[in-house]
């Protein structure tokens, strides 16, 4: 759900900030057709499959794309350790979104379509981040199958079979002065979570609108991370633990949504635990999770179990943004207590829009690490 | 306070008693602050627009390092599958892009829509700015702008036929490579208007992909794409911010250059000015003004001379570069085979430094008559033992002529940059101004000493004209400055256009030349060949070259040139090996033209690396030929290393039976005749120089000014002197001719003396900022006729502006003339 708001959070700022931009600056008022925030999504959603409760979600199709809905995205995140004796920690993130752009018919160059890419890695020393874009329609951007095949140029994730896992994940990016590529195996040791009610996801409390979401948080990670320094590679060899969601819905947010902060982590003993709050305007945050067992089972974590404080803050100086950094989760009726800390400092992503996406650890009641995610501020 | 308010509105008042003096002034300094304005305008134009056009295949502000599209597009097109084979591949500076040109129906106006695959720009986002806002708008250029303003899309839409689709609309400043207006808008939107809007696998234009730089994967594409695919790496052998410097340094050089003769000019209009007034100043002083209030005021109006002057001047200026930019354009596409056309022309932001340097121009330039006002003020002895002053000053022009020549033969020998190369320019000029104030009294005393058996009326004429000369120094600086950039261009100029001549008529070997696409050439000349007539294609490739493990691999085209003994004398080569065409033959050797050995420091017998057929060839340097006018490296190498790959585009003819050979072609080729393209080569290049000789004759012209200036001041100095000599009964036509004499003397020794450093000027530009701004360089040939056409010219001008005063003296009666009112 956290995703779905995530997701439609992700394109109204993107295309507001491109809204703002010098060439909309100077829009002679020419309508732009009904297409709205630059057109990678559509306002027209109500003409587009909408997310019912009680659909069963099948698999390996439901990994491949639903088109007919507004928005969409494959997520995936890792804390990776140096297999060295400093045990060096690496986190990385690759994300794919799909727009359905509504009244854009298909032609010869794209299918009506628009796909969005951002892959991140902080390395011990640095941070790589780069977005990519591209029209629906070609082969180099997308979702296939046979086998499951998610690409954006050469982004790739491409598994074994039509199921998720196993698969390899391809990623570089470029900085000044410095490029990194990483190769990774892929490998399930658990089942795929649907999250919320059989894979419905609510996004509200008023339950209007939902999503379609699963998850699978038992991802075994091993792969290289190359980094090309000054005309030096430097490859290194990480292993540890990955989460992935997909999600898809075309039930936006209302306008009172003013962000969300969102949890994965992964605990010492082999549990992992899915926590989101929706912060709302002129109303109580909308707090909710999934709290999954070592061996696949999980339970949902209704708004009002979980209590979420924020207790450390951190200033990205560029943007004057404060993100709350540090938090205490407690979920009482599982006496769960948590301290979160960031595990290194400006783990924001600057791309067209700002957003916090940061490898976390967890200490308290129980300890691990995980990811966190902050937007909205 | 009030004191200083009542002498300034009585300065005021007497500057319409002084018209003609505040007059020239004005005009010196809105000449001046025209020229500089102007040259600074064009100057930020062409290269902000080069930056622009660089990148004009997509019509974003991008670098492009190639462009990929198919040899033969109906046959076997650019598809969105090669696209995204490029993009899997991760060369993710792979852009999409098509251009279609469309007429509007209610006028010439072509324009182009350009289609690029918006979303993928997205990765260059932090360095431009977002060009995903095309992704849901258009950019259009600044005429198609306005009209949209006014009208509205629909009927453009009706114009092109076609119906633009409703998207927020900005202007854009890069414009079309071919001139005309451009549509820009994301590739989805492109296909959306040409075609039914099916999904159909077929695009209905012709794809191309552009390879963004600055390290674009040029080797890595060349590998992943099929060989009918035609890689255009586009050039950039000089850094784009760098490829028009040379021409703008010219540009500066004469602008200051006319900046420099300008401030003589104001010098003597405030000489006449300030002077003119010492009555009004004494009289002031009498009624009890300070000096140094009478200077501040005098300041003062000075001051809003300048202000009023250079403001007019700016915008004159604006004026002057609209008028300059169409011959600017033509010299920049001349020199560098790049079309500028100067729309964005951004004068205001220049108003208020120009302003600023007019109004220190001024100040410095009235520092001469304040110290003269001073000593009259004060009652100081004038200094007027002129033998004295002159010896004095004979030593610190020698001294000055020493150090310059010091400098220029230092620089000579240490210092091989355009700035150095400049510099001694400058040294010349100097070394010129300082040798004529030697020589001046040296010629006139000698020319004394011969007219001594003359009349008395010629031997006082020429002894009178040392004072003159003493008196007219700045602006006989700025007359010889003048006239040895004039000299010193028109010579350059001359060298060129007559080396280029040479050239062009030596490598025209053949009788015709035929232009057309590459696929036509080639079957045109088998059929030629066929019909017993010898034709040879150029193909050519574009490719990488590297010299050595350190050198990494670097663009450059590649030639194919026949070897039959024709063509062998028709090369015109700098140095060549005695094998060379042997080896050439042999596909050994390779021939490169001198922008490349320059460049590159590559001499003969180097080797050097090229990939050619997707192998390297390593090759050995046998000649370094001449390549007027051409900004990039290129070789030269035998034409079957380049008959699989290369593509052609021109083919030479041999066969005096033109009706034959026209017969033969198809009708998408053009031959044109070794005469027409003679003929059309040449009228380029005078256009090419058109701003040159314009701004050649302006500096010109506002140093006769100056000098004119100068004469009209010393005639009011010198009044009281002529009056005596008419009251001892010289006639008046006697007298005149006398006075033409003294001034005819100064300006012939002047213009003698301007030859030899003209020469020096001209070889210099050749020789030195030629070979440092193009790196090639052509024979230097000292043209009689430029030269003497300049000294024509001036001392006609000169003498013509000189009789204004002269002949305006005689309105005067000897006695009026007598009259002391100073």
């Amino acid at each position: 759900m956290q995703r779905l708001v995530k997701g439609t959070l992700y394109g109204l700022i993107v295309l507001g900030i491109i809204s703002t931009t010098y060439y909309f600056n100077s829009n002679d008022g020419a309508d732009n057709g009904g297409a709205l925030y630059g057109g990678l999504i559509s306002q027209q959603t109500e003409s587009l499959e909408q997310v019912v409760k009680g659909k069963l979600l099948q698999f390996p199709e439901d990994h491949q794309p639903h088109p007919e809905f507004a928005i969409e995205w494959w997520y995936f995140t890792a804390n990776l350790r140096a297999n060295t004796a400093s045990e060096q920690s690496y986190s990385l993130q690759y994300t794919l979104f799909r727009f359905n752009q509504g009244n854009k018919r298909a032609n010869a160059w794209a299918d009506g379509q628009m796909y969005m890419a951002h892959a991140s890695l902080h390395t011990p020393e640095h941070h790589y981040f780069s977005e990519r874009f591209a029209r629906g329609g070609h082969k180099h951007v997308g979702v296939t199958n046979a086998p499951l095949t998610l690409r954006m140029d050469n982004w790739l994730w491409q598994a074994n079979t039509d199921l998720l896992l196993p698969a390899a994940l391809n990623l570089n990016m470029s900085s000044a002065e410095r490029d990194v590529s990483m190769q990774f195996s892929l490998d399930a040791s658990g089942p795929l979570i649907l999250q919320g009610e059989s894979g419905y996801s609510e996004k509200s409390s008023t339950g209007s609108h939902a999503s379609y979401y699963y998850s699978q948080p038992f991802i075994q990670v091993e792969g290289m991370i190359t980094e090309n320094i000054d005309a030096t590679a430097d490859p290194v060899s990480v292993s540890g633990q990955g989460w992935f969601d997909h999600e898809w819905t075309s039930q936006l947010l209302d306008q009172q949504t003013l962000g969300w902060d969102w949890f994965s982590i992964h605990f010492d003993d082999g549990s992992k635990l899915m926590a989101f709050q929706m912060r709302l305007k002129d109303s109580t945050d909308f707090v909710t999770g999934t709290l999954i067992d070592r061996s696949g089972g999980s339970s949902v974590l209704k708004n009002g179990s979980i209590t979420l404080t924020a207790n450390d803050y951190e200033i990205d100086q560029e943007s004057r943004i404060q993100y709350p950094v540090g938090w205490r989760l407690r979920i009482s009726k599982s006496n769960i207590d948590l301290n979160i800390s960031p595990q290194r400092e400006k783990q924001w992503n600057d791309g067209r829009f700002r957003y916090y996406e940061g490898a976390i650890t967890v200490s308290g009641t129980h300890t691990g690490e995980g990811f966190m995610e902050l937007t909205g501020y | 306070m009030k004191q200083a308010r009542l002498v300034v509105l009585v300065l005021l008042n007497s500057a319409r008693k002084d018209w003609t003096q505040v007059l020239f002034t004005l005009i010196a300094i809105i000449v001046g602050s025209a020229g500089l304005s102007a040259v600074l305008v064009l100057n930020n134009a062409a290269q902000s627009e080069y930056q622009s056009l660089a990148n004009n295949a997509i019509g974003l502000p991008y670098d492009i390092a190639a462009i990929i599209s198919a040899q033969q597009p109906t046959k076997n097109p650019v598809t969105k599958d090669i696209y995204s084979q490029l993009r899997n591949a991760g060369v993710s500076s792979a852009i999409a892009f098509s251009q279609i040109d469309v007429q509007l129906d209610n006028s010439q106006t072509k324009v182009t829509l350009i289609g690029v695959d918006a979303p993928a720009l997205a990765i260059f986002a932090n360095q431009l700015g977002d060009p995903l806002g095309l992704v849901e708008s258009m950019l259009v250029t600044s005429q198609l702008h306005a009209q949209i303003k006014e009208n509205g899309l629909a009927p453009l839409s009706m114009a092109f036929g076609i119906e633009l689709p409703q998207l927020p609309i900005a202007e854009s400043s890069i414009k079309p490579a071919e001139g005309g207006e451009a549509i820009i808008l994301d590739l989805y939107y492109f296909t959306q208007i040409l075609s039914v809007a099916k999904a159909d696998a077929k695009l209905p234009y012709e794809l191309k992909i552009a390879i963004l730089g600055p390290n674009a994967p040029i080797e890595q594409v060349n590998l992943l794409l099929p060989e009918h695919f035609e890689i255009k790496t586009l050039f950039k052998p000089i850094d784009p911010a760098s490829v028009t410097q040379s021409l703008h340094l010219n540009l500066i050089a004469m602008s200051i250059v006319m900046f420099i003769v300008c401030f003589f000019i104001v010098v003597n209009a405030l000489n006449l000015l300030i002077l003119g007034r010492t009555r009004t100043f004494k009289t002031l002083r009498q009624l009890g003004v300070e000096r140094r209030k009478l200077i501040l005021a005098q300041s003062f109006e000075l001051v809003l001379y300048a202000i009023v002057g250079g403001l007019v001047g700016v915008f004159a200026g604006h004026f002057l570069a609209v008028a300059l930019a169409p011959a600017l354009a033509l010299t920049l596409a001349g020199l560098y085979n790049i079309n500028i056309g100067f729309m964005h022309l951004n004068t205001p932001h220049l108003a208020l430094p120009i302003v600023a340097v007019c109004i220190v121009s001024m100040l410095l330039a009235a520092s001469l008559p304040y110290r003269q006002l001073n000593r009259s003020l004060s009652r100081q002895k004038f200094e007027s033992d002129l033998d004295s002053n002159s010896s004095r000053a004979s030593i610190v022009f020698v001294c000055i002529l020493l150090v310059s020549i010091s400098v220029s033969v230092w620089l000579w020998f240490s210092g091989n940059t355009l700035p150095g190369a400049f510099f001694m320019l400058g040294c010349v000029v100097i070394s010129g101004i300082a040798g004529l104030f030697w020589l001046y009294p040296c010629v006139i005393r000698k020319v004394v000493a011969i007219a001594e058996s003359w009349h008395p009326v010629w031997h006082w004429s020429f002894a009178h004209s040392l004072i003159v000369a003493n008196k007219t120094k700045l602006a006989s600086a700025a007359f010889m400055i003048a006239l040895v950039t004039h000299i010193g261009m028109n010579l350059m100029v001359g060298s060129f256009r007559d080396a280029t001549n040479t050239w062009l008529e030596q490598r025209l070997v053949g009788n015709f030349y035929v232009y057309g696409d590459s696929e036509s050439i080639q079957t045109v000349r088998k059929t030629l060949q066929d019909n017993n007539i010898r034709a040879f294609a150029r193909y050519q490739i574009d490719t990488q070259f590297s010299i050595d493990d350190k050198t990494p691999n670097l663009p450059i085209r590649v030639y194919s040139y026949p070897f039959d003994q024709n063509y062998q004398k028709a090369m015109l080569t700098e140095t060549i090996s005695d094998n060379a065409w042997q080896s050439f033959e042999a596909q050994q050797g390779v021939f490169i033209n001198q922008q490349f050995a320059l460049r590159h420091n590559v001499m003969l017998n180097d080797a050097i690396t090229m990939n050619i057929d997707g192998t390297p060839n390593k090759m050995f340097v046998k000649a370094i030929y001449m390549d007027y006018g051409n900004p990039f490296v290129q070789a030269l190498v035998s034409p079957a290393m380049l008959k699989a790959t290369g593509s052609t585009r021109v083919m030479s003819v041999h066969t005096e039976d033109r009706a034959n050979t026209e017969a033969l072609l198809a009708n998408n080729l053009t031959l044109y005749s070794r005469d027409d393209i003679l003929k059309v080569s040449m009228q380029a290049f005078d256009r090419t120089f058109l701003i040159t000789d314009a701004l050649n004759i302006v500096t010109l012209l506002v140093a006769v000014f100056s000098l004119t200036t100068s004469i009209i001041l010393l005639e009011q100095k010198s009044r009281y002197v002529n009056a005596l000599m008419r009251s001892f009964g010289v006639s008046r036509r006697r007298f005149t001719a006398a006075l033409f004499s003294q001034y005819g003397l100064l300006c012939l020794i002047t213009a003698i003396w301007a030859i030899p450093f003209g020469i020096a000027f001209a070889w210099l530009l050749v020789t030195q900022v030629n070979v440092f701004a193009f790196q090639w360089q052509f024979p230097f040939i000292v043209q009689t006729g430029p030269i003497l056409m300049a000294i024509f010219i001036s001392l006609a001008l000169v003498l013509s502006l000189a009789a204004i005063p002269i002949v305006k003296r005689k309105a005067f009666s000897i006695s009026g003339q007598l009259t002391c009112k100073d």
